[in-house]
């Protein structure tokens, strides 16, 4: 009864029309608030693994967040923590983060900050176990600079600034922060570490002193010399100092799923709210239809139709009027996933999970119409209107 | 012994908020294959009510409906379905006709449901159609046919499937006489060279008068 049900949706446009229109809506409403999500999870396991390897030692207050929003820490205890023989010298150091321009979405980090590194020691900043962030133009650390006051920007931070100033930064041009007057002596190449995407790099004592904080930072940056040294280092570390957290790539990706749970089984409450919407939507549509049908469904009973015969034409109107809403809706939220929104969350495959949402509105929605259908017996052909 | 339907004092009332029409008070009939009935009675009489169950599609209130031996009472829904689909073709006083389908489709979906292909069904709905006289109105819609037409593709809808028997409740009801003695002729044919067993529901003598056999209807119970 495939084609039928075709004909009778052909022939019933504005009925049609608005009821594929809503699913249309609903669907894409779900596609795009999950595509946020599902987005801001894959960026905080690239973000917690870009961090593979590295102990982060700060203050109680500070939290476990990477990067923390306090400069608290005392810079002789930091010394303290870093006189140790099992980790690497050069790539261990201490770190000031201070943000200038919030997350755009919440669980992310900011989207513009400062972040102040010991002269020498940038990678402990910007390096992780596996992978160096290096120069994409001049330099990647402040050792060689002749400069007194020198800036490395991060990918995203140089084009955010871009964006937002509208100009182009230049190798030795001038750059004001902070009413000083900075000089950019490098890009980054992009890092999987959105830290070091968005940060605008500077040596950690013009930090303090911009900051006012002197004698204090974020933050202890580790690197075992060993990997099988880290745990040893970890439960040492919190022996002698108790009152001191401790951040490994363990803690953020734990730190991130929870803040991320709560988030998603808010969106998932909202998913379910809104597909029962759009079930509830087709029910009453097909609902009024069956009643205006009545004596049409009575006539197909009375000259030999089965009940599953009437039932399967009303059942596929349902499937044709959600898939085509589905698809709608799919096509919608790409365009929003792709142009609306501050970076381009578009994925094929997310979109594609979605689509089987049109067999579940069917069913959800399509129980009730069969049973009223069922009910309608042949002696209905003999209504006089 | 030769009857395909008998009507044992067949009974039916229906209920009107509180008060009961009593519309059959006890019928019995037996009808024969291959002859051509009339059932004529005022207004009101229960020629409807009784038509329909003997075409299966309602149920006496009382009494016993014997269908190829068997008492309905006794079939599921799904047997008295196959048995509508299969052996009865029913021809409506409003012909009833499905308003989004062209006329071949209107005839061969009758088809559709004794599980021929689509094919199959719309060849068939062709041959039924012209069968009628409206080869050339296959596929019109029934806004663009008049009452006379209408009524033609309901008589191909019913005979496409080939059914033993043929029920038609006033089938001349709403179109002008001459055009409805065009159809009656053309039932009386099918009668004559299928063999189909036909059935008829009438306010006018003169066609009753074309029938094998007459049933005077009264308040509800045969006269003579
Ligand atoms: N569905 C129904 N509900 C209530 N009363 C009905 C219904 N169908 C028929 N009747 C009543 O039953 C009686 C017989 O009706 P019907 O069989 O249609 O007679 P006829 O076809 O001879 O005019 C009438 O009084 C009619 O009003
Ligand atoms: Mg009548």
């Amino acid at each position: 009864m495939f084609d039928y049900a075709i004909k009778n949706i052909l022939k019933r446009k504005t009925r049609s029309v608005l009821t594929i229109i809503g699913i249309m809506v609903l669907i894409n409403l779900v596609i795009v608030i999950s595509g946020i999500v599902s987005y801001q999870k894959r960026v905080m396991h690239e973000h917690a693994s870009a961090g593979v390897g590295k102990i982060m030692v700060q203050s109680m207050l500070a939290g476990i967040n990477y990067p923390t929003a306090s400069i608290n820490l005392k810079e002789s205890l930091a010394d303290e923590i870093l006189n140790r023989d099992d980790i690497q010298d050069p790539i261990s150091g201490k770190v000031i983060y201070w943000q200038i321009e919030p997350p755009p979405y919440p669980n992310e980090p900011p989207q513009l900050l400062i972040t102040g590194v010991e002269i020498g020691k940038e990678a402990a900043f910007t390096g992780s176990i596996s992978h160096q962030t290096r120069a994409a133009f001049g330099s990647a650390n402040f050792s060689n600079s002749i400069f007194e006051l020198p800036i490395i920007m991060g990918h995203q931070a140089k084009q955010f600034l871009e964006g937002k100033q509208r100009k182009q930064f230049n190798i030795g041009g001038g750059f004001k922060l902070l009413d000083t007057n900075f000089t950019v002596i490098g890009f980054l190449e992009p890092s999987s570490d959105k830290v070091v995407n968005n940060s605008l790099i500077i040596p950690l004592s013009i930090a303090q002193k911009i900051l006012e904080k002197q004698e204090f930072i974020s933050s202890v940056i580790l690197f075992p010399q060993r990997i099988d040294d880290k745990q040893y280092i970890i439960e040492d570390i919190r022996q002698k100092y108790p009152k001191l957290n401790l951040v490994t790539d363990d803690t953020i990706s734990r730190n991130a799923e929870e803040g991320i749970k709560l988030f998603e089984q808010m969106v998932g409450a909202i998913s379910t709210v809104v597909i029962l919407g759009a079930a509830i939507l087709i029910l009453t549509v097909m609902l009024i239809t069956i009643k205006e049908r009545t004596r049409e469904i009575g006539v197909l009973r009375a000259i030999g139709a089965s009940n599953k015969i009437v039932i399967s034409s009303i059942l596929w109107e349902i499937f044709i009027l959600s898939a085509v809403g589905s698809v709608l809706g799919g096509l919608i939220s790409g365009i929003v996933l792709r142009y609306f929104l501050l970076e381009n969350l578009f994925n094929f495959w997310h979109i594609l999970k979605y689509m089987p949402l049109a067999v579940v509105l069917t069913l959800v929605s399509g129980i009730i119409p069969a049973i009223r259908i069922s009910r309608i017996l042949p002696v209905e052909s003999l209504r006089y209107e | 012994m030769n009857n395909i339907i008998s009507i044992r004092n067949v009974k039916k009332q229906y209920h009107l908020g509180k008060t009961i029409v009593e519309a059959l008070r006890g019928i019995n009939l037996g009808i024969e294959a291959g002859l051509y009935y009339s059932i004529i009675g005022p207004s009101g009489s229960g020629k409807s009510s009784l038509l329909n169950i003997i075409g299966c599609i309602d149920v006496p209130s009382e009494g016993k409906v014997v269908l190829q031996g068997r008492n309905i009472e006794g079939f599921t829904e799904r047997e008295l379905t196959r048995i509508r689909a299969e052996k009865i073709g029913f021809i409506f006083q409003n012909f009833n006709l499905n308003p989004i389908l062209t006329a071949i489709e209107n005839v061969a979906i009758a088809m559709r449901f004794i599980g021929k292909s689509k094919k199959i069904c719309l060849q068939n709905a062709r041959a039924a159609l012209d069968q009628v006289g409206l080869s050339h109105r296959t596929n019109h819609y029934p806004n663009e046919l008049s009452g006379g037409e209408r009524q033609r593709v309901a008589i191909a809808r019913a005979i496409v499937k080939k059914p033993s028997l043929i029920l038609a409740d006033e089938p001349t009801g709403n179109i002008d006489t001459k055009t409805g003695h065009e159809i009656i002729r053309l039932l009386r044919k099918i009668n004559e060279k299928q063999n189909t067993t036909v059935i008829q529901v009438t306010h006018d003598l003169e066609i009753a008068d074309l029938s094998d056999k007459l049933f005077k209807l009264r308040d509800g119970v045969i006269v003579d």
